[in-house]
């Protein structure tokens, strides 16, 4: 017998907080799927870790739904020390919500929420299911043949590496090494090659006017509001540098890279 | 052969001193310099530097640590468990090709490497999706995409409200 032959059955999904249940975890910073975030950060991880544990095994449990939440199928989580929580499970979405956390020993704060119709994902909390897995598409389709242009550009600074990358953007690398002092840095350039999309339509998660921005992100592995940008009107070449074509082509640099 | 490495580090109950330090680290610049409590000085140099940056900056955020060889594998109840999600899903992240297996026989063994770039994928998306949310009263031009969001949102929590 084997996991090839046998494979898991039941239901595909992933387990995230509602907003609600991160304010009472006091984690409302965090975001809703970033579970070992959470666990690290809240005061209560036990529970955070008998959420990941039980409910990635099984949605439900089978002790039976919780009572007085107007509906059949709100499961409880207890805490290890008497705080208790509540999930659902949306087969719809693929996603296990824990939906709120007291640390008293009952459940009133979730049903008072039952009763105003607060106990479920609200419409902000399904907005950032959408647009996070818009945004994942998107890395996942770009990121890996972007490190791969930035990789041979830094093998061979100052030699563009080019590429069509997630069959999607047309992107020119080309870094440039500063030393400075004891530190290596480095300028990246990144030359997108207009239309920037093959197709007339964009896919899920296309980051529209931010685009260069996303690409610069992608490239470094860091948020783009820690990175200095600048968007050139030369790209530098093995000598010298050449004039950005702007009626086919958009960049950005990323300048003083600390890899 | 050794056995492929796998430690986890985490700075929930360390004190503040250690804090500091760790701070002092991801916030500094240049190569390090280690010094051993003998007074011996070695110079790290740029990818143990970066090595050593990379798990402080987590650290000084209050996130544990996970340090693995890139060749160690765990097994899809393991790599569930690490993503958040359940074991069917590992299972169909594999099919796509989203998680590198490296199979023992005819079971899934999952390269750590793989499940780490997943999970840091998954993290970026959803600060993502935060910023983006924020941002979309403020800059218009981000406010399509969470229209689109919206939309899709309203109808499967009217589809919710209706079975």
């Amino acid at each position: 017998m084997t996991e090839a032959a046998y494979p898991p059955v039941g239901p595909a999904y992933e387990l995230r907080f509602t907003r609600r249940a991160l304010g009472d975890l006091r984690c409302g910073h965090l975001a809703p799927g970033d579970l070992t975030s959470i666990e690290s950060a809240t005061p209560w991880p036990a529970v955070v870790r008998d959420f990941r544990e039980q409910r990635g095994e099984s949605p439900a449990t089978t002790g039976g739904a919780l009572a007085r939440m107007g509906r059949g199928d709100v499961y409880p989580l207890h805490g290890p020390h008497g705080g208790r929580a509540a999930t659902w499970f949306d087969p719809v979405a693929g996603v296990c919500w824990f939906l709120g956390y007291s640390p008293a020993h009952d459940y009133t704060v979730l049903e008072v929420r039952a009763a105003n119709g607060e106990l479920l994902p609200d419409e902000d909390d399904e907005i950032l299911l959408e647009l996070e897995r818009e945004e994942l598409d998107f890395e996942l389709r770009v990121r890996p043949g972007l490190q791969q242009l930035v990789t041979a550009a830094l093998r061979q600074p100052r030699c563009p590496a080019r590429g069509t990358v997630g069959q999607l953007v047309r992107l020119e690398v080309t870094a440039v090494v500063v030393p400075v002092a004891a530190e290596t840095l480095v300028d990246l350039t990144l030359v997108l090659r207009l239309p920037p999309t093959q197709g007339s339509t964009t896919p899920p998660g296309w980051p529209g006017p931010m685009l260069l921005e996303r690409l610069a992100e992608l490239a470094t592995d860091q948020p783009a509001d820690t990175l200095e940008l600048a968007y050139p009107s030369r790209v530098p070449l093995a000598s010298g540098d050449r004039p950005l074509e702007p009626a086919h082509e958009m960049a950005v640099a990323v300048i003083n890279w600390q890899r | 052969m050794q056995p492929a490495r796998v430690e986890v580090f985490d700075p929930a109950g360390e004190g503040g001193e250690a804090e500091k330090q760790v701070r002092s680290v991801a916030e500094g610049r240049g190569d390090l310099v280690i010094r051993t409590s003998d007074g011996v000085e070695t110079a790290a140099g740029p990818l143990l530097s970066r090595a050593v940056r990379t798990v402080a900056a987590s650290l000084a955020e209050g996130r544990a640590v996970i340090v693995a060889d890139a060749s160690a594998t765990v097994s899809p109840a393991e790599a569930s468990r690490m993503l958040g999600v359940s074991r069917p899903l590992v299972t169909r992240w594999i099919a796509e090709g989203l998680l590198a297996d490296s199979p023992v026989g005819a079971h899934h063994r999952i390269l750590v490497e793989s499940v780490a770039a997943l999970l840091s994928a998954r993290q970026r998306a959803g600060y993502q999706a935060m910023a983006l949310l924020e941002a979309a009263e403020k800059e218009p031009e981000t406010s399509a995409r969470v229209d689109g969001a919206r939309a899709r949102a309203r109808a499967r929590i009217a589809a919710r409200q209706t079975t």
